[in-house]
């Protein structure tokens, strides 16, 4: 049981732990004998200092203690079904990751972006008559979507002062309003551009009844 | 694994410390008292390790094979098989990350003398698939708490819950299937349904063709020519890739589940009106079954579909390489086999299958169940995203069903409206 | 279709979710050894007392929201309580028996909040809290013989420091083992 490189008592217990066993042998004497503890009493000042000591070390315990973590083993949750991200699921972290205003947001920011841009010049060029190239100059150059915090954010230009100063009033990031109006001037794009066809893929989650298109009748 | 500290009693000696302290400084015995009751706690605390439990476990499930639905009655017993005092256990049995305990947590915390055992109950709903638990998750604590062991124990137990895959009578299948080489009537005679001519009897004609009337009126014996049909060969192709597991309420069933279901619909009905049928997945795990009829094949494909882990309800692991897999598919379909394609269309992959197949000489018709919605950002991207890619594949000719919450049923018949146009 | 239709139905039941709150049985115990300690301080001093009731609310509290910091904070204000009794010259006994139940609040509320967080409100836990009380319970009565022991015989005062000894060394053996 020792520890052979020191041996006996000490070894076996710890240097600490020796020096406490020896003041519990005296302490017992002591109690047995009184003319032990009679030589071994110390001054009242001292006995003071002593307690003083010890209750100030308590209290650095107590406060440690309080900083101190419980470890425990986490059993996961198996009674739950794994659960299935939404759709989207991604572009919802890229965007948390874009507004959380740390050093890689405003690379998430770039790649937030050049998703929403592909997006807006697919809704373009399926929707008006622009083709595809002249959809993304007009993305680029800030002439769509006519909102300006839309415009701003597809774009990558200053957010207009107006915009800022809301922003900065309502204490929402003015990326956060970009990005919220650039997912409505898309949608607006795709599902209010009066015309027939596909109208059934954009909302037939909310509606069972799906109407004819143009693009299946030639089948 | 190794026992651990789990400071559960930290900061009881500063408390002790500060007790007798103050109990020292002012001449309070009272108080140097109340701290030998602390150093017992403390004393307590450091004795005994967490033990390493000698356990028995036994887990039994009320049904073998039960229905999609149906609630099923686990029990999982504990036996203390070892000579030590277990005084704090606790148990959290690893529920099949498919099903969901309903109504009680599948958890306990025990106390077991040498010999002595303790069972739990808890109940879960069958969902299709084949269902194999996961660990028992065990934590042994010393008596005070203070020392922590977490262990796992395997306990085998799996179900199988294959559904009956009811088609509605009513299933357009007409739409799905007919357009190219379908079930379509020949000009062929032979067996049918359709008269087509009557030729001179020869040795081996079945019985029943053989002309009844003819032979009444002249005595000679002919057979009947039937125009003869023929059946299509359709496989149904579900994307259960891991992007391909999204659902827009989380508690709700995902879009594989909703694919595999309609597969289920689809080949039930397709067999039963004498088509040839097979499945695939497009998965990490290899799943194909050849087109073919009969009782037996459709027995063989239910099987499939209610349990092979490319159909589990939650997604299988490994990796997929989209070319190995396209290759292998594109040299198991027959020339003339039409693809019933059953994806959410969640990327790109997806609708780049469905334009491959379709170049191939394939008829694909997509039946897509739509798991967007409008909640967050990134749902409403997906939504629009989707939209624009079924239009892409529409415009390059390939067949959509866009399947929201409607029955199946009604979905491929507001299709097929549009397509008979 | 019926089929689908009722399989959708029947996931849209509420499911099973864990109760996390704290387990009863344990909880109500914590707060009942924390009022006991209340009482058996007012029995020697007044300013314990107020302490110390103060204490068993807050422990309650913490019990209530489930936040181990709060029945900390609660327990230490206990402690308090034991000290200021003490210091105002209150008797033995009464601290002897209001330190153990100090101790069995704590220990209670801290195993109804993490049994209730790990295994859930709803799981059978009974049996096991009772060991675990009994067990706590047995070592807080023990001690509390042993100190008695100790107090009784040197009530006559001239070993004050044999006492400090044995007390040092019995904090510096433990400390060394932990």
């Amino acid at each position: 049981m020792a520890d052979r490189s020191r041996g006996g008592l000490v070894g076996s217990i710890g240097w600490i732990a020796t020096i406490g066993l020896v003041l519990i042998g005296s302490g017992a004497i002591a109690l047995v004998v009184g003319e032990f503890a009679a030589a071994l009493s110390v001054p009242e000042v001292f006995l003071s200092l002593v307690g003083a000591f010890a209750a100030i070390q308590g209290l650095r315990y107590v406060s440690a203690a309080r900083r101190a973590d419980r470890v425990r083993t986490s059993f996961g949750d198996p009674e739950r079904r794994k659960t299935v991200p939404a759709p989207g699921a991604q572009i919802d972290e890229e965007t948390a990751s874009a507004l959380r205003g740390d050093r890689g947001a405003a690379s998430h920011r770039r790649r937030l972006r050049e998703r929403f841009r592909e997006l807006a010049v697919a809704a373009l060029a399926a929707r008006t008559d622009r083709d595809e190239a002249a959809a993304l100059d007009a993305i680029e150059s800030g002439r769509w979507p006519d909102d300006p915090a839309a415009a701003a954010f597809l774009s990558n230009r200053r957010f207009p002062i107006a915009i800022r100063a809301r922003s900065f009033f309502r204490r929402q990031s003015v990326h956060a309003l970009g990005i919220e109006r650039s997912i409505e001037a898309i949608e607006a794009v795709w599902d209010d551009t009066p015309r027939e066809s596909d109208r059934e893929t954009s909302s037939s989650r909310l509606r069972s009844q799906t109407q004819p298109s143009q693009e299946d009748t030639r089948e | 694994m190794r026992a651990f500290d789990t400071n559960r009693w930290t900061g009881l000696n500063g408390v002790i410390l500060l007790v007798v302290g103050i109990g020292i400084a002012l001449r309070v015995p009272s108080l140097v008292l109340v701290g030998v009751i602390g150093i017992g706690y403390a004393a307590f605390t450091t004795f005994g390790d967490a033990p390493e439990p000698a356990l028995e476990i036994d887990r039994t499930v009320s049904v073998d094979a039960p229905d999609p639905g149906e609630e099923m009655l686990v029990s999982l017993t504990v036996r203390n098989a070892g000579e030590t005092w277990l005084s704090d256990l606790r148990i959290v049995d690893g529920v099949p990350p498919g099903l969901e305990a309903t109504d009680q947590p599948a958890r306990m915390a025990a106390a077991l003398a040498p010999g002595e055992e303790a069972t739990m109950q808890y109940a879960v709903t069958a969902a299709r698939g084949e269902h194999t638990w996961e660990h028992v998750r065990v934590v042994a604590r010393n008596l005070s708490g203070s020392r922590e062991r977490y262990i796992e124990r395997s306990v085998e137990t799996t179900v199988r819950c294959v559904p009956t895959f009811e088609a509605g009578s009513d299933l357009p299948l007409r739409g799905l299937t007919t357009q190219y080489s379908g079930r379509v009537v020949t000009d062929v005679g032979g067996s049918g349904v359709e008269f087509h001519s009557t030729r001179e009897y020869r040795a081996g004609d079945p019985v029943k063709r053989i002309d009844w009337n003819r032979r009444a009126r002249t005595g000679e014996l002919s057979t009947l020519e039937l125009r003869e049909e023929r059946a299509a060969t359709v496989v149904l192709l579900v994307d259960s890739r891991v992007s391909a597991y999204v659902a827009q309420d989380p508690g709700e069933r995902n879009a594989v589940e909703r694919s595999v279901d309609a597969a289920g619909q689809l080949f039930t009905a397709l067999v039963g009106s004498g088509d040839r049928v097979g499945i695939a997945a497009m998965s990490p795990s290899d799943c194909w079954i050849a087109p073919g009829a009969g009782t037996a094949h459709g027995v063989r494909l239910r099987e499939q579909l209610g349990s092979h882990p490319a159909f589990a309800s939650t997604p299988s692991d490994g990796k997929f390489y989209w070319p190995l897999w396209f290759n292998r598919i594109r040299r198991r379909l027959p020339r003339d086999a039409q693809v019933v394609f059953l994806t959410p269309i969640s990327d790109q992959t997806a609708a780049r299958t469905a334009r491959r197949l379709d170049a191939h000489g394939h008829l694909v018709t997509i039946v897509s169940p739509n798991e967007t919605g409008d909640t967050s950002i990134g749902s409403r991207f997906a939504r629009v995203d989707r939209a624009i890619e079924l239009m892409r594949l529409r415009r390059a000719g390939i067949r959509v069903i866009d399947w929201g919450d409607e029955p199946l049923r009604v979905a491929i018949a507001a299709a097929e409206r549009r397509w008979s146009r | 279709m019926v089929t689908v239709s009722e399989a959708r139905a029947a996931d849209e039941q509420p499911s099973g979710e864990i109760d996390r709150t704290p387990t009863p049985r344990s909880a109500i115990g914590a707060v009942a050894f924390a009022a006991i300690a209340s009482a058996m301080l007012a029995l020697a001093s007044i300013d314990g007392a107020v302490l110390a009731f103060a204490g068993t609310i807050v422990l309650a509290v913490g019990v209530w929201l489930a936040r181990l910091r709060i029945v900390s904070a609660g327990s230490l204000l206990l402690v308090g309580g034991i000290v200021a009794a003490g210091v105002t010259g209150a008797t033995a006994e009464p601290l002897l028996v209001a330190a153990v139940c100090v101790v069995l609040a704590w220990d209670l509320a801290e195993t109804a909040i993490e049994l209730g967080d790990r295994i859930g409100r709803d799981a059978s836990t009974a049996r096991f809290e009772a060991v675990h009380a009994a067990t706590s319970l047995a070592v807080g009565v023990g001690s509390a013989a042993v100190g008695y022991g100790l107090y009784v015989a040197t009530a006559g005062g001239q070993s004050t420091t044999a006492v400090v000894l044995l007390l040092f060394g019995a904090v510096i053996v433990i400390s060394a083992f932990r």
